[in-house]
């Protein structure tokens, strides 16, 4: 498998490249993206020169455009996706149908990938993206590589992608959930609830079952495995070795019980999975 | 105008109901659009339609193919041009073949789920996508989105008492990811208070939401949908 890692600076990308990474995948501010701007690039210029500088290496970098935005944004949005796939030719991952028609439309010429916020569950949703320009489509994160496996070797020959899940793990289906914008707060699916008058958090996968799923997505014949962008860059080094140490273990042929012991010691010798603070 | 009546049940709550549960209805929501387990199989689907002796909705959520095959099964028996059948529809692989194969056998009404994709598209854009589909109807629990369709010529199907705000592929009731389904959820609703949450939150099914109250008055909305909402389990 190949890795695409979530890049919010140069030097980032420079380092997930080295150490790596095959593909690296940023937003920039102002076209619209699953993130904040704290976790975009700079600006434009910034992305061509990781892409460039990718392209020397023999590596990619992708353009996130996966975020809904007005309708009068998009022609600034397609101008400036225009003006960056001038200076380098890189694919785009979008999510919203809308968008990719209008983009399609102004004649901007780009392999896509679609988004896992696009949430394509079935072989079939790819018919409809047949003749769109799409290349490959992420995986949604609730979907589990055993139900995927008329998605991963699809008729059209669309690549796919899944998230490392070894890293984190969100309760609820990103974008069908809506808490945070009826709370307007931030991550209302971790809140500490009561239920019953007992401590009650929204159920995730735990430790054993996110191991699973990094066993499953290999042995399906997913080709990219993406490791999202995190706030501490620290977080994201240790995570990136993380799975490369795993995907060697997989690559060896590791049995599903080794996995998950091996799994186990990798999992929480990461900062952001406790091992910083042992907790 | 009077609007018409329907119960939402799972497949499972179905096979369980008493028959009074169904009387006075004038249509039978069955399946689930947040659990693929809760959909009916082909024979649940031709039991509720012979047991009911009305008109049957298929409820969907979004599908994996394995539970896209199961639909396209029960479609092809029971979906005609001279009977068509209506389908709630959350999932884009599912309109597309609604469109693509059965324009004419097929009622496609938008979901809740896809419902909030739609609502943020361009409003061109997104009522031609409805027209391109065939979609005439849109299931709704929050009449604040009414507005957000107005002038699409669409009919409106709302949803009670449940408003749906959160769904999630990991069982909160078995602790696992999707699969052979024990259903410990049916008939069972759990409550998750917070301080700063307005309303408690209900877990029901695979959806977490929020009870609501009586429906509102709206010319498009020509039909109702109840559906169980238990009281919440005891400590």
């Amino acid at each position: 498998m190949l890795i695409v890692a979530g890049s919010k600076a140069y030097e980032e990308a420079e380092w997930l490249l080295a150490n790596g990474a095959a593909e690296v995948y940023c937003g920039v501010p102002g076209l619209p993206n699953h993130r904040d701007e704290d976790q975009c690039l700079k600006d434009d210029a910034e992305f061509v020169r990781i892409a460039l500088m990718a392209r020397a290496r023999g590596k990619r970098a992708l353009l996130a455009v996966n975020e809904a935005c007005f309708e009068d944004s998009y022609p600034s949005v397609a101008a400036r996706v225009k003006a960056i796939l001038k200076a380098c030719r890189v694919p785009v991952i979008i999510r919203e149908l809308p968008l990719l028609h209008y983009l399609r439309a102004r004649g901007v010429k780009a392999d896509f990938i679609i988004s896992s916020l696009s949430l394509v569950f079935n072989s079939r949703a790819l018919d409809y993206y047949r003749g769109l320009g799409v290349k490959r489509v992420i995986l949604p994160f609730h979907l589990q590589p055993s139900e995927a496996g008329r998605l991963v070797n699809n008729r059209y020959g669309m690549e796919t992608e899944a998230f490392f899940h070894a890293d984190f793990c969100c309760p609820n289906m990103d974008p069908a959930c809506r808490l945070d914008g009826w709370l307007k707060a931030f991550q209302v699916c971790r809140f500490p609830y009561t239920c019953g008058g007992r401590p009650h958090r929204m159920p995730e996968a735990d430790v054993p079952q996110k191991l699973d799923q990094v066993y499953d997505t290999f042995h399906a014949g997913v080709k990219y495995l993406k490791i999202i962008r995190v706030n501490d860059f620290r977080d994201q080094q240790e995570v990136l070795k993380e799975a490369r140490v795993m995907l060697a273990l997989l690559e060896k042929g590791v049995s599903r019980g080794e996995f998950r012991k091996l799994g186990e010691k990798l999992y929480f010798s990461v900062s952001r999975h406790g091992g910083r603070t042992g907790g | 105008m009077t609007a018409e009546k329907a119960l939402q049940l799972s497949a499972p709550a179905f096979r369980a109901a008493p028959a009074r549960a169904r009387r006075g209805l004038d249509l039978l929501y069955l399946g689930d659009e947040f659990c693929q387990n809760l959909v009916p199989s082909p024979d649940d689907f031709a039991c509720a339609v012979d047991a009911f002796g009305g008109r049957v909705v298929l409820v969907t959520p979004l599908l994996t193919d394995a539970a896209f095959d199961s639909v396209e099964e029960i479609v092809e028996a029971h979906a005609s041009p001279r009977r068509p059948l209506e389908l709630v529809v959350n999932d884009l692989g599912l309109l597309h073949a609604a469109r693509a194969r059965w324009a004419r056998s097929v009622r496609p009404s938008l979901g809740r789920v896809f419902m909030h994709r739609v609502k943020v598209m361009p409003r061109g854009f997104a009522r031609g996508f409805l027209k391109e589909h065939g979609v005439r109807r849109v299931e709704l629990d929050d009449p604040a989105l009414l507005p957000r369709f107005e002038g699409f010529g669409l009919k409106y199907s709302f949803h009670t008492p449940f408003r749906y705000l959160s769904v999630t592929r990991f069982c909160p009731w078995e602790r696992r990811w999707q699969g052979p389904c024990g259903y410990a959820c049916l008939g069972a609703v759990r409550k998750l208070e917070h301080p700063r949450l307005p309303a408690p939150l209900l877990l029901k099914g695979q959806a977490y939401g929020v009870r609501t109250g009586r429906p509102p008055r709206h010319p498009a909305i020509d039909r109702l949908v109840g559906e169980p909402l238990p009281a919440p389990e005891a400590a």
